[in-house]
């Protein structure tokens, strides 16, 4: 039986790093252009202002959360409950149902200073409110779910272009050259609909897009070494491989791309030292397993997914974006949205606050931004039963950690939570606040493409600075 | 960048938002969608017309570089203020009364033809020419003529220097002397056979080919492989990847169903054999955009519309926002037919016009008419065949209509007498009951909120029917039913056919302000691109697509000179990693300049010389000098060069992500050969399969890897959600959007793959069943057969005793971890030649094109 559980290939003892840099190709050399690489980002001089966050986690509620339901009570919709909805001409809905309006089916009670009232299914998320900033009147152009997903990911409804996590990476370059700089966790129930151009670098250099971690052994697609071959057995391997890269670069003196490939074979066999370490969650004691709802069935998934984003961020990876929800499972209740919200809520709600109050007791919170939200959300008005159908006109968001101010709400609906009214928050508001709050200037982070300059905003958006601390 | 700006600026108003606009020098267009829009509502706001472009837009169709018709051009400062034949100034800076041009216009002289100049419009030359009349640029030409790739094309004979034969190494050498520096000498014979071999067909040489072409390495004998290899079905299939790329070809839908396309792959066969059987690129141009007008019974014309249908379907039966989408889907035909044949971002003339470039919006809406009613189709492949089937269907739905319309009848009556029983139970009232029993009337919200929330009561299940009925009627309602499901059966079998487009209903194209599908401005019919047209295109009525495919080839009087330079580009960029600009996706005023502008102009016109035929140019090129240079570094050269821009040597190239499948599952000897046919989906790790939706059309899980799937790359299923791991990897396009130049970036995920992926296993295994059949048994006959399958050369002789020791120590090694007991010595020998090969197959030499 070869085929061995998932075992770092180990340096032969007496093997140092040293060493194998040197047998890789040139110690110095190497070295080198291994900062070469790093020099490679966008912003060549470093962020534009003192960032306030160097990471981001990013808790992405696939399907359209009810932030009615969940973050934002709604006492006029209470008062309408029932009625008929009579708010909007030229109403475009999805599903082409339009039900009296409904009152959310959850209580809601004051938490915290800041007194914000929340959902009894969110009782984890509900102790951290004073740590959190609401957006209230998020608005995106499309109620239709893939296209609403390419916007909120990338700026635009269509297909095409880099993810905010590419501009972010390509932006700042990485802390870790041993791990992926933009990682991307989805439900092992489905992925998003859309699929990989959600996380794709569209025109950037596609080492900044996004890299699919799986839980379990082996996070990365072919990081596992074959089962076939002993750690001894690859390391004699690779030796031939690399030995091999080395003539033919000596006969190629100066050529930068063969030099990069045996640097990326370098990168290669640290990612797979590293990688695997990373997101082996057994080094974790139990009180943080149990921390983030890795303990009860229903949450195990999401929260072993927040905790290796967790220990990501702390290896310095910059981006990472974990999706909830997948094939029905989704927060997309077009119907039973009674249901579907307390199942979701337990899946999600204790590993959120656990990640809250992880990075909060270990200082990690100061410079990692957290954001929660969906790619829209759902309509005060029923569809004729339980469900409700999406809300591209106004849903809620929120923000908490590094550079934002707690305990806050931004924007608001109209009473029944149909449309965001005041402050209302784009795409682009919410990217460039984003950008900003790692020290990027969003007019500023551009790439030229095809005799264009793109950026990650377009030609809009607005830093939200009512969320700054 | 910042003198565009300035000009930009100068031509159009002098707006505080403009300028600002002008600053940030985005293209929004294609971008926007519809909120979004409202917010930079300012900055895309049409600039006011002023007197300069209105003369480049009204008159300059018989006053400019081409027609100059009464010895008067408007396109330039100069000679538009000496005025033409008349002798009398044409413009006088300051003074519109002085000035012919004012006057005549005023005077509703000009334009003699077409709409005249209303008031508005005369005033504004007027005010123009009474504050200076500023021109584009201060010196003589103004971008849009003056334009290096927008000019008709040169006619120079190539310089005299030196002794070279090939006119491409006299425009090369030329440069390089002007500048101190020499070319590098020809490539070793091997070097340049490999180099051939996988530039021309995307597969390596044998040892033998390498070997039989170095032992008499003369231009006749190199000459005559070129011939061979230009002969080679698979010039075709390496040809049709680039194309390919441009022309965003895939075969599923993208977006969240990601649906598939099982006929989209005729479009990928026409693109090889067209290759390969060298179709004039203008007839290449003409069947992609209107194949189905041009040669309506040709199969192959037909399936060259591909090229219209091969863009991400954004929904089409989605009612939400399906004018917008339409234009989404329009904008990727514009964006991709602009960047594909001309080089151009006319994208970005959506919503404002274009920044640098003379494309105004008008112009865009104006080339969108073209398309307008296009809609996706699947042709017949046999139009035979197509005939009967279409009237086998006719004559199937007649017989089908009736007794499906009395099986339908039958049922729904009784629904209906039902739903009134529950609606009369109904506490509601009379009003209310009789709104639920009308017939459905879209606008009446009260209506549709009744029948949302008595939808279980409108809504009869068969077995609620079933409950009602008595035997005799329940007797009655199975005959219908069977009588229906006997002659349904009966339906023709759907037969082969090839995706591409047809005319649809016709459709009015409206400008739309800032790209926005509600804000429809002056409705226009089609056009082109005035700054790449002579008047006879501005009289000629542009009837269908086949004029525009006429027009982008017309190299005297309409885009081909463009067309021809683009492609001539490309060409060189095919054999030798880049194009001669350095901006492959931009052909317009704001892409680099050529630094061989003369080479661009001989290639580009040698193509039309040849009546568009690719394969005497692509001939002209790999037989040159500078294709045939070594690859080695020249330190002074690199000193004065380091980018090689003039061609001193020949760069080093990366097998792109198919080349190198193909050419490892080649040296393997495992590559199957065939031409041609439906897209195969190799096998993909079970972690790879991405699943969307519960009718998503998932990747099988259950492959086996055989002869069906050690295809061509090209004959892998590229599907948009959800690519081919390996190829993803090593950088092939995602098929979203035209892609001119790939990302051919190394990075660690490229070196997992090839250690780790079950496909290098696999083919490292086959590789060395092969070396066990084809050389001796001692290790060193089998490490020298294999050097020489794999990279076209026997190993030197270090390399060989370091191969011996490594095959001596892993098979130990393989025993140590596994015990003596667990295997027979050979095994062990086998395991360890097997990783021997696999690091062969990794390697930079095989990965690497001197």
């Amino acid at each position: 039986m070869q085929a061995l559980p998932w075992q770092p290939v180990q340096p032969r003892p007496g093997f140092s790093r040293r060493e194998w840099l040197r047998r890789s190709g040139g110690g110095a050399g190497m070295l080198a252009l291994a900062s070469l690489l790093g020099a490679r980002r966008g912003l060549g001089s470093g962020p534009h202002f003192a960032p306030k966050a160097k990471s981001v986690i990013w808790c992405f509620m696939y399907g359209g959360p009810s932030g009615i339901d969940l973050f934002d009570r709604k006492p006029g919709l209470d008062r309408s409950d029932g009625k008929s909805f009579s708010g909007a001409t030229g109403l475009k809905t999805f599903s082409g149902k339009v039900g009296p309006l409904m009152k959310s089916p959850f209580a809601f009670a004051p938490h915290g200073q800041s007194g914000r009232e929340v959902s009894e299914i969110c009782p984890g998320i509900a102790q951290h409110v004073d740590r959190i900033a609401f957006l209230n009147s998020c608005h995106v152009e499309t109620n239709v779910h893939d296209q609403a997903l390419f916007q909120v990911n990338t700026g635009l409804t269509r297909l095409g272009f880099p993810s905010a996590g590419s501009w972010v990476t390509y932006g700042l370059g990485t802390e870790n050259e041993n791990l992926p700089g933009f990682v991307v966790m989805y439900d092992p129930r489905g992925i998003p609909v859309g699929g990989s151009p959600l996380w794709s670098s569209g025109f950037l250099p596609r080492t900044h897009g996004g890299t699919v971690f799986r839980t379990g052994d082996s996070p990365v697609l072919n990081l596992e070494r074959p089962g076939i071959l002993s750690p001894a057995a690859r390391r004699r391997q690779l030796d031939l491989v690399l030995a091999m890269h080395r003539d033919h670069l000596e006969e190629r003196p100066g050529d930068r791309h063969i030099a990069e490939r045996i640097q990326s074979f370098e990168l290669a066999y640290r990612m797979q030292m590293e990688a695997p370490e990373a997101v082996d969650l057994t080094q974790e004691p139990d009180e943080i397993r149990r921390l983030y709802g890795m303990d009860v069935p229903e949450s195990r998934t999401f929260g072993a997914q927040l905790l290796m984003a967790r220990r990501l961020v702390e290896r310095g990876v910059r981006f990472v974006q974990v999706y909830s929800g997948g094939i029905n499972s989704e927060w997309d209740s077009h119907s039973k949205l009674e249901e579907n919200h307390r199942a979701r809520a337990l899946e999600t709600d204790i590993p959120v606050a656990g990640l809250l109050t992880d990075l909060g007791s270990s200082g990690l919170l100061d410079e990692t931004l957290v954001i929660w939200g969906g790619e829209f959300g759902r309509m005060p008005f029923t569809e004729g039963g339980g469900g409700r159908d999406h809300n591209p006109h106004g849903f809620l968001m929120w923000m908490a950690g590094g550079g934002i101010k707690g305990g806050i709400s931004h924007g608001q609906t109209d009473e029944i939570g149909f449309r965001a009214v005041s402050d209302p928050v784009s795409v682009h508001d919410f990217h460039a606040t984003v950008l900003h709050l790692l020290g990027i200037d969003h007019t500023r982070l551009t790439y030229r493409h095809d005799g264009r300059d793109f950026r990650l905003t377009d030609v809009a958006g607005e830093v939200i600075h009512d969320v700054l601390a | 960048m910042a003198r565009d700006a300035g000009v930009y600026s100068r031509i159009r108003s002098g707006k505080a938002v403009l300028a600002r606009a002008m600053k940030r020098h985005f293209c929004f267009t294609a971008l926007l969608g519809l909120s979004a829009a409202s917010q930079s509502a300012a900055l895309c706001a049409q600039p006011a017309a002023d007197g300069r472009r209105l003369l480049a837009e009204r008159c300059e169709v018989c006053h400019g570089e081409r027609a100059r018709v009464s010895g008067l051009r408007l396109d330039q400062r100069g000679p538009a203020m000496r005025g033409g034949d008349s002798g009398l100034p044409g413009i006088v800076p300051g003074d519109p009364e002085a000035s012919r041009v004012y006057l005549r216009a005023a005077a509703h002289e000009m334009p003699p033809g077409g709409p005249p100049l209303d008031a508005g419009e005369i005033e504004s030359i007027r005010a123009w020419i009474a504050s200076g009349a500023a021109w584009d640029s201060d010196t003589q030409s103004g971008p849009e003529k003056g334009h290096w790739a927008f000019r008709i094309l040169a006619d120079a004979p190539p310089p005299s220097t030196g002794s070279p034969s090939n006119p491409i190494d006299r425009y090369v050498a030329a440069r390089l002397q002007e500048q101190g520096l020499r070319p590098n000498p020809t490539a070793e014979p091997a070097a340049l056979v490999r180099r051939l071999y996988l530039d021309l067909t995307g597969l390596p040489p044998t040892a033998e080919a390498v070997e039989s072409f170095a032992r008499n390495a003369t231009d006749e004998a190199y000459g005559s492989l070129v011939d061979h290899l230009l002969e080679s079905p698979h010039f075709g299939e390496r040809s049709a990847r680039f194309w390919l790329d441009v022309a965003r070809y895939a075969d599923s839908a993208g977006y969240e169903e990601d649906r598939p396309r099982p006929n989209a792959y005729r479009y990928r066969d026409f693109v090889i054999e067209a290759f390969n059987r060298d179709l004039p690129y203008d007839r290449f141009v003409a069947w992609q955009l209107a194949g189905d007008i041009l040669r309506p019974g040709d199969p192959e014309a037909l399936a060259a519309t591909g090229f219209l249908a091969a863009g991400p379907d954004v929904r089409p039966d989605f009612v939400n926002f399906r004018e917008k989408d339409r234009l989404d889907e329009l904008d990727d035909i514009i964006a991709t037919t602009g960047q594909a044949f001309l080089g151009l971002t006319l994208g970005c003339a959506r919503c404002h016009d274009h920044k640098s470039d003379p494309v105004t919006t008008r112009e865009y809406y104006q080339l969108s008419a073209f398309f307008g009613s296009t809609e996706r189709h699947g042709h017949p492949w046999d139009p035979e065949e197509g005939g009967r089937h279409e009237r086998e269907l006719g004559d199937f739905n007649e017989r089908h209509r009736p007794v499906r319309e009395a099986l339908e009848t039958w049922v729904e009556s009784r629904h209906e007498a039902i739903r009134r029983e529950r609606i009369e139970a109904l506490d509601l009232s009379e009003e209310q009951k009789r709104l639920l029993a009308a017939p459905v009337d879209e606008v009446n919200a009260a209506q549709a909120a009744l029948r949302t929330r008595f939808a279980d009561t409108l809504t009869v299940t068969d077995e609620q029917l079933r409950d009602r009925l008595d035997a005799a009627a329940i007797a009655r309602w199975d005959a219908l039913a069977e009588a229906e499901r006997q002659v349904a059966a009966t339906k023709p079998r759907d037969i082969p056919r090839a995706l591409g487009i047809r005319e649809g209903e016709p459709k009015p194209t409206w400008v739309l302000g800032r790209g926005n599908p509600e804000d429809r401005g002056e409705r226009v019919s089609r056009g082109l691109l005035r700054a790449l047209s002579c008047p006879d295109w501005a009289k000629r009525p542009l009837a269908t697509r086949a004029d525009l495919a006429e027009w982008i080839t017309d190299t005297e009087c309409g885009a081909g000179a463009l067309a021809a330079r683009v492609l001539a580009s490309r060409l060189w960029q095919r054999h030798f990693g880049r194009g001669l600009t350095e901006t492959p996706g931009d052909f317009g005023v704001r892409g680099a300049a050529p630094a061989l502008p003369g080479l661009v102009e001989h290639l580009a016109g040698e193509l039309v010389r040849h009546g568009w035929r690719l394969k005497p140019v692509h001939r002209l090129i790999v037989t040159s000098r500078t294709y045939r240079q070594s690859s080695r570094r020249n330190e002074s050269s690199a000193v004065a060069d380091p980018g090689n821009l003039l061609w001193w040597r020949r760069d080093p190239m990366r097998l792109e992500a198919e080349a190198l499948r193909d050419t490892i599952l080649s040296v393997s000897g495992s590559l199957n050969r065939k031409l041609h046919g439906p897209a195969v989906k190799p096998s993909m790790a079970p972690e790879a399969i991405y699943r969307a939706t519960e009718n998503y059309d998932r990747w099988p899980e259950d492959v086996q890897d055989g002869p069906s799937t050690w295809r061509r790359s090209i004959y892998i299923f590229t599907k948009r959600a959800n690519l081919f791991p390996f190829l993803q990897t090593f950088g092939t396009p995602s098929a979203i959007g035209s892609c001119t130049r790939r990302d051919a970036s190394s990075g660690p995920l490229q070196a997992l793959s090839l250690m780790n992926d079950k496909f290098m296993l696999e083919q490292s295994r086959l590789f060395a069943e092969r070396v066990l059949v084809e050389s001796g048994r001692q290790p060193a006959e089998r490490v020298t057969t294999a050097y020489r399958l794999a990279l076209g050369r026997p190993p030197r002789s270090a390399e060989r005793e370091r191969a011996v020791a490594f095959l001596h120590g892993q098979a130990q090694q393989y025993e140590l971890d596994l015990g003596a007991e667990a295997a027979s010595p050979s095994q062990f020998s086998m395991r360890a030649l097997t990783d021997f090969c696999h690091a062969l197959l990794a390697s930079s030499e095989l990965m690497y094109v001197d």
